[in-house]
């Protein structure tokens, strides 16, 4: 192969742009930026659930109507004893 | 994920290697960005790579594929025509060469571009391009051959 060519390749080479001084740390900086929104994205998907949690059970105790109490409940035992009577006359007759 | 001091590691030792890759074969605008972004990747990536062979070799293939996305992404260079020796002695000897790669085919470019600027092995262009070290000395031949002969027409080589 032509060293000409060889020659003309290797000094046509374009000077390669240097890095800038702080890139390593840009990176370093972007990752773990990234890293670190992420968790707190993590905190408020917790904190959101929580809250609404919360105040759902607060709407739920202020706005359903309270249970019926033992003492609200009474039953008669009381034996209407004219029915009674009747009752007794009817099984009379039979 | 490695961790930070892995990264620095491999940032020292390929920032050469994938910095020329991507300039060398695509010119970006963004040539900080699209490093940067490639390392990125390879930060996220090389915990998959507990072999150091593997994990440069992956390395080559990353670099050289985020070098595709941005020559892409850069879109098509407008090629000028050259025409007459007189107009060929005003380029630039870089120029002139840019200018003559530009009239091969994408890959003949890419392996002399890889071998002459990024300063790649055969081996490891071979492992850049998953392609065997004997095809890519062959391609290397033949992409040479084509370059020469077209310098040759511009009465470049032998002026």
């Amino acid at each position: 192969m032509n060293d000409k060519l060889d020659k003309l390749l290797r000094s046509a080479r374009p000077p390669l742009p240097p890095a800038p001084k702080n890139s390593l740390e840009q990176i370093i900086q972007k990752e773990l930026g990234k890293k670190s929104y992420f968790k707190e994205n993590l905190k408020k998907l917790f904190l959101i659930p929580a809250f609404a949690t919360i105040v759902l059970f607060l709407y739920v105790q202020t706005n359903t109507e309270a249970p019926i109490s033992d003492d609200e409940i009474s039953f008669s035992y009381e034996i209407d004893y004219d029915e009674w009577d009747d009752y007794n006359e009817l099984l009379a007759e039979i | 994920m490695i961790s930070e001091q892995e990264f620095r590691g491999l940032y020292k030792q390929y920032e050469k290697l994938v910095r020329a890759t991507i300039f060398y074969l695509a010119r970006p605008n963004e040539l900080d960005e699209v490093v940067q972004e490639t390392f990125i990747k390879i930060w996220r990536g090389a915990h998959n790579f507990k072999n150091r062979s593997a994990l440069s070799t992956w390395i080559y293939r990353i670099s050289y594929n985020s070098a595709i996305d941005a020559f892409r992404k850069k879109g098509d260079v407008v090629e000028q025509n050259i025409e007459g020796v007189d107009e060929i002695k005003k380029l630039e000897r870089r120029d002139l060469i840019d200018k003559a790669l530009k009239r091969l085919e994408e890959k003949d470019q890419e392996i002399i571009k890889l071998f002459y600027f990024v300063e790649l092995t055969t081996e490891e262009i071979g492992q850049m391009l998953e392609i065997p070290e004997g095809t890519v000395k062959s391609r290397l031949h033949y992409a040479k051959e084509r370059l020469e002969k077209i310098l040759n027409e511009w009465g470049v080589l032998y002026e």
